[in-house]
């Protein structure tokens, strides 16, 4: 298992399309950088000149917060619609094709033969899911850092209303209180979140033919399914959002409670588990 | 073999596909959503507001206008699944009979072409179809199937940019809702398939999807994509874009991209196309 687990995870880091998609997910946060650069420039620049006219001592540079501006809260920035638009496809790209690849080339006989089904198939599991954790929660992580060059880290006063994180939201009073811990923990939520939709492609990585169709599986299921949840929440009018896209970040016009994002990310793990392991344990021949 | 027998090839085998039948799933999603905001303003619904409502879209996002920022989800999913369902057919195609097809016409140009006018006619079925689901829905949920729009449908539906009820004609239903969507779907694809020919698919649906969230922040008729959505056209909201000029963009793009995929694809080693 560990010798079978060790392959695995090397050969979904050390692969060019891993490199690739850290760097598509580095270059998309960078936009968001750029932005944070101008706008705080900007916020700071105003702030210098009104404090002059009106002889003020000690002015509030709330807006140019580090909290305010990273990728994961910054929903104005071009960076941030991008990133937590795309974010399926950077999460499978790394490995999630890897399991069908395997069938085609005939590769997987070899892999079988040697270490079993079960052994193989859990092995496969994680390696994808930690490759797309890290395609994911990487550039956000970078972007948090980044950013902390730029903006000062003021934590955010409940009162401005700068934020749009209210009462409900994850983990809102961490937020306006320790907010440095409060983005480190969502980092983890993006790996999480990456690493569960990269396993997605293990549902269907023994019907398509085609790696760009696997890869693009997340993708497709995910927005699918926030297109439904978008009815399902206009019809019943739930006040909680369920929707996977808005989920992955840290603004969302409804409440996203801590045990929502938790159980979606729980659901989407048992259901790329679950079909997967009936497709490769229970089915897959040597 | 002659380009025509390419041609049928590729409209039997690429064109009648099961997967387009998800095609009225995703247009069926927003006309559920358009459903209940629609039924608040006691009227009869026509097929027309269905496909206003369906290819809305947004204003474009500034720091100025906005509180808090939503995806427009589901004009996303229908811009996208088009790239979606048709991004694997030319790969697919390549790698199963494509390569014996080539040997034998001895021409590569007219097997590319021969996917070309097959790109644009998916886009045309997808386009169809789309506007055959909303009919069907419309007509089945008691609403009307003329394709004029209901002024004050229209000004709830799209009240960010208009603010009078406005009056629409059957022409300029079918124009924002069919004509200039599948023009803006046909430049994309075509981007789209030329863009295989340079790069690995994923990146190229990648870069097309990053086209289309263009059009969320920017108001240019050189932004791909801007043709599906109605409240960015001059038809409905003053300050929209002229439709002629989207059409005219979206057709330069479709030629550039061909002419780009045929020097391309005269050279290319097809082999290491695969994947």
């Amino acid at each position: 298992m560990n010798k079978t687990f060790k392959t695995e995870l090397y050969t979904a880091i050390w692969n060019p399309t891993f490199c690739i998609a850290i760097l598509i997910g580095i270059e998309i946060s960078m936009i968001n950088v750029v932005e944070t650069m101008q706008e705080v420039y900007r916020i700071t620049t105003a702030t210098q000149e009104y404090m002059i006219a009106n002889s003020i001592i000690s002015p509030s540079y709330d807006g140019a917060s580090l909290f305010v501006h990273w990728i994961a809260v910054n929903d104005v920035s071009i960076g941030h619609s991008v990133f937590y638009f795309l974010w399926p496809i950077l999460a499978a790209m790394p490995f999630g094709w890897s399991y069908s690849w395997e069938r085609r080339s005939g590769a997987i006989i070899q892999l079988l033969t040697r270490s079993g089904v079960k052994t193989y198939f859990i092995a496969k599991y994680i390696a994808v899911f930690i490759s797309g954790g890290f395609a994911v929660g990487i550039p956000v992580l970078l972007n948090l850092l980044i950013n902390a060059l730029v903006c000062p880290s003021i934590t955010p006063n409940v009162v401005n209303s700068i934020v749009a994180i209210f009462d409900g939201q994850f983990l809102s009073k961490l937020f306006y209180t320790y907010p440095w811990f409060h983005s480190l923990i969502w980092c983890g939520v993006d790996f999480l979140l990456g690493g569960a939709a990269a396993c997605l492609c293990l549902v269907v990585g023994s019907w398509l033919r085609l790696q760009v169709m696997v890869v693009l599986t997340p993708f497709s299921l995910l927005l699918i399914l926030d297109g439904v949840y978008s009815v399902v929440q206009r019809i019943t009018g739930w006040n909680i959002t369920l929707s996977p896209f808005s989920m992955a970040s840290l603004i969302t016009g409804l409440p996203n409670p801590a045990w929502a994002v938790f159980t979606m990310i729980g659901v989407i793990i048992f259901f790329s588990f679950g079909i997967g392991w009936w497709q490769v344990v229970c089915h897959e021949q040597i | 073999m002659s380009k025509y027998k390419i041609l049928r090839h590729d409209i039997r085998c690429g064109l009648l596909r099961w997967r387009y039948l998800s095609v009225i799933l995703l247009f069926i999603l927003p006309c559920l959503t358009g459903r209940t905001q629609i039924k608040f303003y006691n009227a009869v619904a026509t097929c027309g507001d269905y496909l206003l409502y369906c290819f809305k879209g947004n204003i474009p996002i500034t720091g100025m206008n906005i509180t808090h920022f939503n995806l427009p989800i589901q004009w996303l999913l229908i811009a996208g699944g088009c790239l979606f369902l048709n991004l694997d057919y030319l790969l697919n195609d390549l790698t199963n009979a494509g390569q014996q097809v080539i040997i034998r016409c001895y021409a590569r140009r007219d097997w590319f072409l021969s996917k070309c006018v097959w790109n644009l006619l998916a886009c045309l079925e997808y386009t169809a179809v789309g506007v055959v689901t909303v009919l069907l829905f419309s007509l089945l949920s008691g609403g009307s199937a003329a394709l004029e729009n209901t002024p004050d449908i229209t000004l709830g539906v799209y009240g960010d940019v208009i603010y009078e009820p406005v009056v629409l004609s059957a022409a300029n239903v079918m124009a924002l809702t069919f004509l200039l969507p599948f023009l803006s779907l046909a430049a994309l694809n075509m981007l789209e398939m030329t863009l295989c020919l340079f790069v690995r698919p994923v990146i190229s649906f990648i870069i097309c999807m990053f086209l289309l969230l263009l059009p969320l922040f920017f108001n240019s008729p050189l932004v791909a994509g801007i043709g599906a959505m109605g409240m960015r056209s001059s038809l409905i909201a003053e300050e929209g874009i002229n439709p002629e000029s989207v059409g005219i963009v979206a057709v330069v793009t479709v030629g550039i991209c061909i002419v780009v995929g045929c020097l391309r694809f005269s050279r290319a080693d097809i082999l290491g196309l695969e994947e």
